[in-house]
């Protein structure tokens, strides 16, 4: 089965712009610098916004989309399930994500009018369980369209981040560029468009995550030796952010691939263009494969690997067919 | 935010410029380029940019003509963004060649060609550059019946026109005698004869040298010639140029062009890539002797007699030239694919390994996207 996506809106703290998020490799974008309460000035996209805590910068930050898509119309919620896409909110206990899931409900109650809408709190790669469900519901049923949406802020996060060492200071001089964002689309199963060829998904710790990423990666490569016409990967998104402990797991990972990378494999290290945007960069790079696919930028196969943060990962392996 | 694109669209054509013929410059950093110049004019195009959000054909070729800001060749590439991303090449080859003011009227041809469409019937009606370029694209499509047609009929065309319709035939059949047509043509400097040269036996090339030989002028050429050819039995000639300081520059290209990383055994880095030019020449001199006696002792590597980037020219060679050689390299390859008799094979697999890497692209690669 293929998808295509429509209605997509991307807004991320280094663009509002979703054609300009989603060439972000091609056409480069100013590096934004914030200034923190302490006057140190940092590379880090945040949108101005006045928020108390997490959950009410997320709210700020889905208001105009939500508003956007409802004000479009062309999404009838009545008939379309969502999809959230978000932090891994409910590892230790569920605790958070009800008090999320209330909020949001209360917000913006149009996108609860449909019975298998959903929450996915499970960080980026949050993309890979929600596409197999979306599979699921479209093959089992005759529903075609599925909303996803991700969201996600650093914001509240910095004084944490600051304190690690996991921004770029003059003192670490690397590390990530914190941001935030929004991305919404719907996925809709079609004839043409793209094929999801592979899709799994672990978890593990900290400790064991190298282990579970090679694994994955291991996998993937004896799907492809078996089962694909062409065993090349022709582009890799990876889950580089900036930090050592992110490219780290893949970087060790990548040689399970060797059989099937060439001379021209794109490593797509998109992450370091846009930012660190936590959940939503698994659907950012989902939409932004989507559209250089679309746009016949990349060509064969693509790997995209995602890494949440504490405890899951994912990996999709793609391809074309049709129109492009 | 359309400002800001706009200049960074005339930033990335003029960076294609730089690309063309350098040999520094890889497949990956063209394409890239054209990707980005994809996606900066899409971005405009959804800003609503005058001219690349416009989709009629005519409007566009109007803005082309008013903006004089671009040289001809931007103004083709323009065109030729323009037409990807309406994918309206089609209509817009229509509009062109009846637009016989326009500047790129004499283009059509290579649009037809670049864009993968089908092109206008040859016509005499259309101006003598018109024209020709329909002969070229009709060689490059080896649409040798078309071209006999033309060959036969007996239409009162330019002798330069007649000179081209003698060049592009399936089979040369006078040789080294065309060479006569091109220099008293005075078209010594173009597509045309470097199309015919890479076609040519190792003596009528060197019929052509000698030829070119009698105006003193045209050794720049002949050494681009010898590099062209492919033949390996010139390295010793390109190695005496090589000491000459007035050709060491030309004659350093052409053996770079024959004979690639080879020449990195021969001359150290430091010395091919030494910025200060004056001093670049006058180290090259030095290893004009050098080559000579490891040509003369059989001493370069699996040295074939037709050669480009130190290997035999084969097939597989050029393919692989195209995909990884610098952009100097990829040109040559591509003259050669055009003469290549393994190439009609080549283009009945299905995935071609030469997807826009087609041979058209690089006869003129100033004015491809």
């Amino acid at each position: 089965m293929s998808f295509i996506l429509s209605d997509s809106i991307l807004k991320l703290g280094i663009t509002a712009d979703l054609d300009s998020a989603l060439a972000i490799d091609l056409l480069p974008i100013n590096l934004p610098i914030h200034t923190t309460d302490n006057g140190l000035q940092i590379p880090a996209a945040f949108n101005e916004l006045q928020s108390n805590s997490k959950i009410d910068r997320i709210i700020q930050l889905l208001k105009p989309v939500i508003k956007q898509t409802l004000a479009e119309g062309s999404v009838d919620f009545n008939t379309t399930p969502v999809f959230w896409l978000l932090p891994e909110l409910a590892i230790e206990d569920n605790q958070v994500l009800i008090d999320w899931a209330s909020q949001l409900k209360t917000q913006f109650p149009e996108l609860f009018s449909h019975a298998k809408t959903q929450f996915f709190p499970f960080g980026s790669s949050a993309i890979v369980m929600a596409l197999s469900a979306v599979q699921a519901l479209t093959t089992s049923s005759d529903m075609t369209k599925v909303c996803l949406i991700a969201v996600d802020s650093y914001y509240h996060a910095l004084d944490n981040l600051l304190e690690n060492n996991a921004c770029i200071t003059p003192e670490t001089g690397r590390g990530m560029m914190p941001s935030e964002g929004v991305a919404l689309t719907c996925v809709n199963s079609s004839r043409e468009g793209l094929n999801i060829e592979y899709a799994k998904t672990d978890r593990a710790t900290e400790w064991q995550l190298n282990k579970s990423v090679d694994a994955l990666l291991y996998d993937v490569a004896g799907y492809l030796k078996s089962n694909m016409k062409s065993s090349n990967i022709d582009q890799f998104y990876t889950p580089s952010n900036g930090l050592d402990n992110t490219s780290d797991a893949w970087i060790e990972a990548y040689g399970r691939l060797s059989g099937h990378l060439s001379r021209t494999t794109q490593l797509k290290q998109i992450g370091l263009l846009s930012g660190e945007v936590g959940c939503v960069s698994g659907l950012y790079h989902f939409m932004h494969l989507y559209h250089a696919y679309q746009h016949g930028y990349i060509t064969g196969n693509t790997l995209q690997l995602a890494i949440s943060e504490r405890l899951y990962q994912g990996v999709h392996l793609y391809s074309w067919t049709g129109k492009d | 935010m359309g400002v800001l694109s706009m200049s960074l669209l005339t930033d990335l054509l003029a960076q294609r410029e730089q690309f063309i013929n350098a040999d520094y410059a890889y497949k990956s950093n063209v394409d890239k380029n054209r990707l980005q110049l994809l996606a900066c004019a899409r971005l405009l195009a959804k800003k609503n940019h005058p001219f690349f959000a416009e989709a009629q054909p005519k409007t566009v070729l109007l803005a082309l003509q008013q903006d004089k800001s671009f040289s001809p060749n931007q103004q083709f590439l323009l065109l030729q963004l323009n037409a990807t991303i309406h994918d309206n090449a089609g209509i817009i080859l229509e509009r062109l060649y009846q637009d016989k003011e326009s500047e790129l009227h004499p283009l059509a041809s290579k649009l037809a060609l670049i864009m993968k469409v089908d092109d206008l019937p040859l016509s005499v009606k259309y101006s003598q550059a018109t024209f020709n370029n329909q002969l070229l694209t009709c060689y490059y499509r080896q649409q040798w019946s078309t071209l006999h047609r033309v060959q036969m009929s007996n239409h009162n065309v330019s002798s330069l026109t007649q000179l081209y319709i003698a060049v592009l035939q399936e089979s040369l059949p006078s040789e080294s005698e065309l060479t006569t047509d091109f220099i008293t043509l005075d078209y010594i400097n173009s597509e045309l004869f470097e199309l015919y040269v890479v076609r040519l036996p190792f003596e009528q090339v060197n019929k052509v040298i000698e030829l070119l030989s009698i105006d003193k002028q045209n050794t720049k050429l002949i050494i681009k010639v010898m590099a062209l050819s492919g033949y390996s039995q010139f390295i010793p000639l390109l190695a005496r140029y090589l000491q000459d300081k007035n050709h060491t520059v030309d004659a350093y290209n052409s053996l770079n062009i024959l004979l690639g990383d080879q020449l990195a055994l021969i001359i150290p880095d430091k010395v091919q890539s030494n910025s200060d030019q004056s001093e670049r020449i006058e180290d090259l001199t030095y290893y004009g002797a050098k080559i000579l006696h490891l040509y003369e002792s059989s001493l370069i590597d699996s040295l074939a007699p037709r050669i480009l980037m130190g290997k035999n020219i084969i097939k597989g060679q050029l393919v692989h030239v195209f995909q990884f050689g610098s952009q100097s390299h990829r040109r040559v390859a591509s003259l050669h694919f055009t003469h290549c008799k393994t190439r009609l094979q080549s283009q009945n697999t299905t995935q071609s390994p030469l997807s826009h890497v087609d041979v058209e692209y690089y006869a003129q690669p100033e004015i491809v996207l």
